[in-house]
């Protein structure tokens, strides 16, 4: 697989991963890329650069926004919340995974492997 | 524990993005870091090995340019609006009251194709056009535009002039039976006071603050000196 095909996929699962978890509840990057990494076993890691430049692009498609908030220790951190628009695309990508791993699966059986 | 904002200021280099855009970037970048270390930390390693391992699994160049990559076009068109837009409308906005409250007191521009034309122009209009201009480039100066923005926020109703203007000649052109009394030299004097004139006004009052950006206002941030 190509370089370029293997960046384009892990970008959209990236953009999934992180639409679905700030579906559940604003979070701030660090947060995101700890239960990222948790919730997938490790499966999926964001680095530094894998993570704030999606996160950027995102909310310069206006899909995510971010806000600095203060927390009870006094650290500030920028939290990222979904927008209507982030979470009208959330939908569709999952169609697009679900259909994507389904047809990966009737061609290589993945699901069984 | 070091000062990470330094350290990504240090690494990532200047990102060509506003002030407080990267600042924000390396402030946000920056927390991340320090949770990242105090996370490793909780892992079982020392405070230097925390702060080692986290250095070392950052590719910093590919960082800054995936970053300037997703920031910069989102900032510019956020510049534009901030600095070119928003001054150039203040300025169509401001001239239109001032068209009006002349209006209120009996001044209407007229066009008179059998007298001298320039006779019926308001000239308080005329005198108010420099502060008007100079109040378009001091809101997109403050707002850190260029000098070239600065222009088109000053000039921007001359351009709306200009326009009116040459669709006042195309319809003259086409429509030559009623227009047939008007003649050629009208139409220069004409042009005169209602497109020349008001834009060396504008200008007069718009160039004295064209002038080079102010250190630090809209550059490209320096890196700065490595202090460890």
């Amino acid at each position: 697989m190509s370089k370029r095909i293997r960046s384009k996929i892990a970008r959209g699962s990236g953009e999934l991963a992180i639409l679905s978890l700030l579906a559940e509840q604003p979070l701030y990057g660090f947060e995101i890329a700890k239960q990222i990494g948790e919730r997938t076993g490790g499966a999926l890691q964001f680095t530094l650069a894998s993570l704030y430049p999606l996160l950027y692009d995102m909310e310069k498609r206006g899909w995510v926004e971010g806000r600095w908030q203060t927390n009870r220790a006094g650290r500030d951190r920028r939290y990222y919340r979904l927008t209507v628009s982030g979470r009208r695309q959330l939908a569709p990508l999952r169609h697009e995974w679900r259909a994507f791993f389904h047809a990966l699966d009737s061609l290589a059986g993945v699901s069984h492997a | 524990m070091p000062d990470w904002k330094e350290v990504v200021r240090e690494n990532l280099g200047p990102a060509g993005l506003p002030p407080s855009a990267e600042e924000d970037v390396i402030a946000e970048l920056a927390t991340h870091l320090e949770e990242l270390c105090e996370h490793e930390q909780t892992r079982g390693r020392s405070e230097l090995e925390a702060e080692k391992w986290v250095l070392a699994n950052i590719r910093w160049q590919k960082l800054a340019r995936e970053i300037r990559a997703a920031k910069r076009e989102e900032e510019s068109m956020k510049n534009r609006k901030r600095t070119l837009l928003l001054p150039t409308f203040a300025n169509l906005l401001l001239l239109t009251l001032g068209i009006l409250a002349l209006g209120f007191l009996g001044f209407h521009p007229e066009i008179d194709a059998q007298h001298h034309v320039w006779f019926s122009f308001p000239i308080p209009w005329l005198l108010a056009l420099p502060f008007v201009g100079a109040a378009g480039t001091l809101l997109a100066k403050r707002e850190g535009a260029s000098p070239a923005e600065r222009l088109v926020a000053g000039l921007a109703p001359s351009v709306v002039w200009l326009a009116e203007f040459c669709l006042m000649a195309v319809a003259i052109e086409c429509d030559r039976h009623d227009f047939a009394p008007f003649p050629p030299q009208y139409f220069g004097l004409t042009a005169l006071w209602w497109v020349v004139l008001p834009v060396l006004a504008q200008l007069a009052g718009t160039l004295p603050f064209i002038q080079a950006p102010e250190k630090g206002d809209t550059g490209w941030r320096q890196r700065q000196p490595s202090t460890r």
